[in-house]
């Protein structure tokens, strides 16, 4: 006689085989003792797994939950309600500073960037030169370089790599001239010591902020 | 216990009544519960990972299109909720051993008499060890089947797989979990 395989057992018991495989079943095992306690091991496992229905969480679990929940919304809510002023806020102080009149702008721009350079300190180099501002601010222009800071004595500059190259190569070559009196650009030759460039403290930075010194 | 079916609760919670999710919460909480233990085998990690669960039904109640039985979509959301929690607690061993000592789980000794089983507390907490050694696979359908009495088919909805799979996973588990017993001394 051929025992039943164990998944026709479990299946058995769960009810779910057709009425002929379920009648073959209820017969065999009634006669077969290995098949019957093999039925009978697997029915007292799902018993005892039943019990484990018993198991439960706190009662105060639902109260607690909601409470949470709830606290979760509010929070949520207030969060968002926040954003919205903070967005508002932001939005009339944008507009209030776009209606100030220019001059006031400027400063505060200007103040804002002395503030940035000198409190950092991030400069990268000093490079002395003979040039006047004038001067110094349309080489800067047409390096496509940044004037962060300025006055009559220095100009500090932001500039990617290139830019940077090319303003140094444009004060060696400048240094370089002779006084010419009639090209009215009233150079003072420096002294030689003082055309040595510090060198970066970071060469493969993108960006490089330098100060010229002016005469 | 409130009389309203789930879909009522539900519709009640989107419209603002945050309180009839109490309801919902007081229906399904053991059975979420039940699973996430067996899982992590830790009671108050178990309360704290079914709260969660709970909050993000809610926080997701918008979602629920109402094309299958809430209660299987609720425990769609435990299921993955679990496995995004083992993911994150790869490196956490849980001592079964630990667990016994801290928490006195409160289990009723239950004697019945069918073919002379007694079920005591101490065949429970065999049964708890074991039944979180298996493997997730098999774990989740006993709880699911045995534990909690679904159907065939809700289970195949819930855990995303076919009839066909759910029969042979059953009946795989069972087996296992039979012979881990044996070896207990249970069977």
């Amino acid at each position: 006689m051929n025992h039943i395989p164990v998944h026709k057992l479990s299946e058995y018991i769960d009810g779910i085989l057709d009425a002929q495989d379920n009648d073959a079943i209820t017969s065999h095992v009634s006669e077969c003792p290995e098949c019957r306690q093999n039925l009978l091991q697997l029915q007292k496992m799902i018993t005892l797994l039943s019990s484990l229905k018993t198991i439960s969480i706190p009662a105060t679990f639902a109260t607690d939950t909601l409470a949470r929940a709830k606290k979760q919304y509010y929070h949520k809510r207030n969060y968002h309600s926040l954003r919205g002023s903070v967005f508002v806020a932001a939005m009339i102080l944008v507009a209030i500073i776009t209606m100030l009149p220019d001059s006031i702008k400027h400063d505060q721009s200007k103040n804002y960037m002395t503030q940035n350079t000198q409190n950092n300190q991030r400069l990268d180099c000093i490079i002395p030169t003979n040039m006047d501002l004038n001067t110094a601010m349309m080489v800067i222009q047409q390096h496509n370089a940044r004037v962060l800071d300025f006055s009559n004595s220095y100009v500090i500059v932001e500039s990617d790599v290139s830019s940077f190259s090319s303003i140094r190569q444009i004060i060696n070559n400048y240094e370089s001239y002779r006084p010419n009196p009639l090209s009215n650009v009233g150079i003072t030759n420096m002294q030689q010591q003082e055309k040595t460039y510090p060198e970066l403290t970071h060469a493969n930075k993108k960006k490089y902020i330098f100060r010229l010194q002016l005469r | 216990m409130s009389e309203y079916s789930d879909n009522e609760l539900i519709d009640r919670v989107i419209a603002g009544d945050t309180d009839a999710f109490a309801d919902i919460i007081t229906r399904y909480q053991n059975k979420i519960f039940r699973y996430v233990y067996t899982r992590v085998y830790d009671y108050d990690e178990a309360c704290d990972m079914t709260q969660d669960i709970f909050l993000i039904t809610m926080e997701s109640l918008k979602t629920f299109r109402k094309e299958s039985q809430f209660s299987t979509w609720l425990f769609s959301i435990a299921v993955n909720y679990c496995k995004n929690h083992r993911r994150k607690n790869r490196h956490k061993v849980y001592s079964i051993h630990s667990a016994q000592d801290e928490t006195e789980i409160q289990i009723p000794d239950i004697r019945q008499n069918q073919e002379e089983l007694v079920i005591t507390n101490e065949s429970l907490q065999i049964m708890l060890e074991e039944i979180h050694k298996l493997p997730d696979d098999y774990r989740d359908i006993l709880v699911l089947r045995d534990i909690e009495g679904e159907s065939y088919s809700a289970i195949a909805q819930a855990l995303h797989l076919s009839l066909a799979n759910v029969k042979v996973r059953i009946h795989r588990g069972r087996e296992m979990l039979k012979s881990r017993l044996q070896q207990r001394g249970l069977l």
